[in-house]
């Protein structure tokens, strides 16, 4: 079996680094505030440097041609770029660069200690599924508003808002609660807010159902020994498909045979089935319906 | 076609930096507001700079130089000593830091204080925050220069405060937040006149949303007329919707104000 470089280490280092960049920025703007400007990262506010805020400005753009309250063309321009991305990859942003992520991951790792093989199963399968949808409804409330007030109401009750504006006392105390509560909930759920509130996360989940490269778990050499299931933290069962178009998955690749599958080759990521599968499938096809997700 | 993970988010990180890296040179990557305030493009005042829009990081250089105005005469008309510092590195978002001992309930002086200065200064009309405080040597300086008449001092009195010489140097912060503290209570056993006395239910404000303006008797049409501009939603805040229009809200608010009076 060919060594494969791991995906979990990898990913770490690209999370720190964006974690880091992000503070640095957000220290970089009180700094600015106060007339001292850094090198290279400038002051530069985190609204600027959010892709949401342009899915939230969207609407005014068409209006009115302006931009929603502390909302400038940088926000547009990230949040081109990340659709970009996700069209090719799926929300890799959501796995791999926001920070907000990243740090519900490292509080889970703490959470992942104290209750084992419990973690991130303790929300009965129903409700859970369910809670699923509730991101979709914070999303259209996020739109409305912002439409209505042309104000980034949001900021109020974001916990990335908070997380990385908690000294600065720009943060209401609905945003300190939620940011409270998200901690609490990554120590027993992986990922919480992605999971069942993060509007962007909505929003960038679409695209697993449109994704040019994908998810794809080949049966033929599937050993069926679940690994893939338990490595993903959105609980995607993997295993009980070929193709992985749920909108929860956040690109993360943790299933893949580069991190959790055992067997080379197995769980890839792929613009189409590869070759011997698809012919394998068009074969059954001609007698059996396929059982792709 | 098959492709590693690993390649994926690598060039998923690819395309997002390296985007950030072709707008910053092509000039498309904008974080902020712009760095000077910008020209009013119509009416009596076309070609000005918007005392408006001068915002909390622009320097007393930039203001300076938008307004024709030493940055020197800002410092010294708000009672700055600049000490070994530059005025015109100065910012309107510092004035919070000198001015931090005024008592809250009274008001302040910040940004405000400075586009109504400059305002007054360029005989500009504009309508400050309520809650928005001068330093009386500020009105002093702008009587003595002419630019503003005996009528409009008087004008300002209730939004007028007593302040001795404030060092404004940057190595010397601690002291100037405690002589701001003990300035500012002599100043405000001075002042003899509430500064909020002079609000009343239908006024304009800061926080002022669409509805208010139904409920004090105006009508859409009449709100279109007077702004030029189609009015926003019954929830959005006035100032911020014009604002974001590109409107000039001095002026907006002052129109809407007359209609208010007039009924
Ligand atoms: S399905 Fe795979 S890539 Fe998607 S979230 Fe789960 S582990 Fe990550």
């Amino acid at each position: 079996m060919k060594k494969r470089l791991k995906i979990r280490p990898v990913r770490t280092g690209v999370q720190i680094f964006f974690f880091l960049l992000i503070a640095l920025i957000a220290v970089g703007h009180s700094l600015e505030e106060a007339g001292i400007t850094l090198p290279l990262i400038g002051g530069a506010s985190l609204h600027a440097v959010c892709p949401f805020g342009g899915v939230v400005s969207l609407y005014q753009y068409i209006v009115s041609g302006t931009f929603v309250q502390k909302i400038h063309d940088s926000s547009f321009i990230l949040m081109i770029l990340v659709f970009l991305t996700a069209v090719l990859f799926g929300p890799v942003f959501c796995g791999w660069i926001c920070p907000l992520g990243s740090f519900q991951e490292w509080i889970g790792r703490i959470g992942k200690k104290l209750f084992r093989k419990k973690y991130n199963h303790m929300i009965p399968g129903k409700i859970d599924s369910i809670l699923r949808y509730l991101r979709y409804l914070v999303l259209i409330w996020v739109i409305i508003v912002t439409a209505a007030s042309a104000r980034l109401v949001f900021a109020n009750y974001d916990p990335y808002y908070a997380l990385f504006n908690f000294w600065t006392g720009e943060v209401a105390i609905s945003g300190f609660i939620i940011l409270g509560l998200v901690i609490l909930l990554s120590l027993v759920v992986e990922r919480p807010f992605c999971k069942y509130a993060c509007p962007y996360g909505a929003v960038l989940g679409l695209s697993n159902f449109f994704r040019v490269f994908k998810i794809r778990r080949i049966p033929k050499t599937c050993i069926s020994c679940s690994a893939c299931d338990r490595a993903c933290p959105m609980n995607i069962e993997v295993e009980k498909h070929t193709t992985v178009r749920n909108h929860q998955c956040i690109a993360c690749y943790e299933c893949t045979s580069e991190a959790a599958c055992p067997i080379s080759d197995t769980v890839i990521l792929s613009a189409e089935l590869p070759l011997r599968e698809s012919a394998k499938t068009k074969t059954r096809t001609a007698k059996e319906p396929s059982h792709a997700n | 076609m098959r492709i590693k993970g690993i390649a994926a988010a690598g060039i998923t990180i690819l395309i997002i930096l390296g985007g950030v890296f072709i707008s910053q040179l092509t000039g498309t990557w904008i974080t902020e507001n712009a760095r000077s305030p910008r020209l009013i493009t119509v009416g009596e005042f076309a070609g000005m700079s918007d005392p408006a829009d001068i915002r909390g990081s622009h320097t007393f250089a930039v203001i300076g130089e938008s307004f024709s105005i030493e940055p020197e005469i800002i410092a010294a008309a708000f009672g700055l000593d600049v000490g070994a510092r530059d005025p015109g590195e100065l910012r309107p978002n510092e004035m919070e830091l000198f001015f931090e001992g005024i008592d809250e309930s009274r008001g302040e002086i910040g940004t405000d204080s400075i586009k109504w200065f400059i305002a007054l200064y360029s005989d500009f009309p504009y309508i400050p925050e309520e809650t928005t405080l001068l330093p009386s040597s500020a009105a002093e300086y702008l009587i003595a220069a002419g630019k503003i008449d005996q009528e409009v001092m008087d004008s300002l009195q209730p939004s007028l405060i007593e302040t001795e010489l404030l060092k404004a140097d940057a190595d010397t912060e601690a002291d100037a937040d405690t002589e701001a503290d003990a300035d500012t209570d002599a100043g405000i056993a001075a002042a003899d006149t509430d500064v909020s006395s002079s609000s009343t239910d239908r006024t304009v404000k800061g926080n002022t949303i669409f509805a208010d303006l139904y409920t004090w008797g105006l009508t859409e049409k009449e709100i279109g007329e007077v702004t030029g501009e189609a009015p926003g939603p019954r929830s959005a805040v006035v100032r911020d919707y014009y604002t974001n229009l590109g409107l000039e809200y001095g002026t907006v608010r002052v129109a809407l104000q007359k209609l208010i009076d007039s009924k």
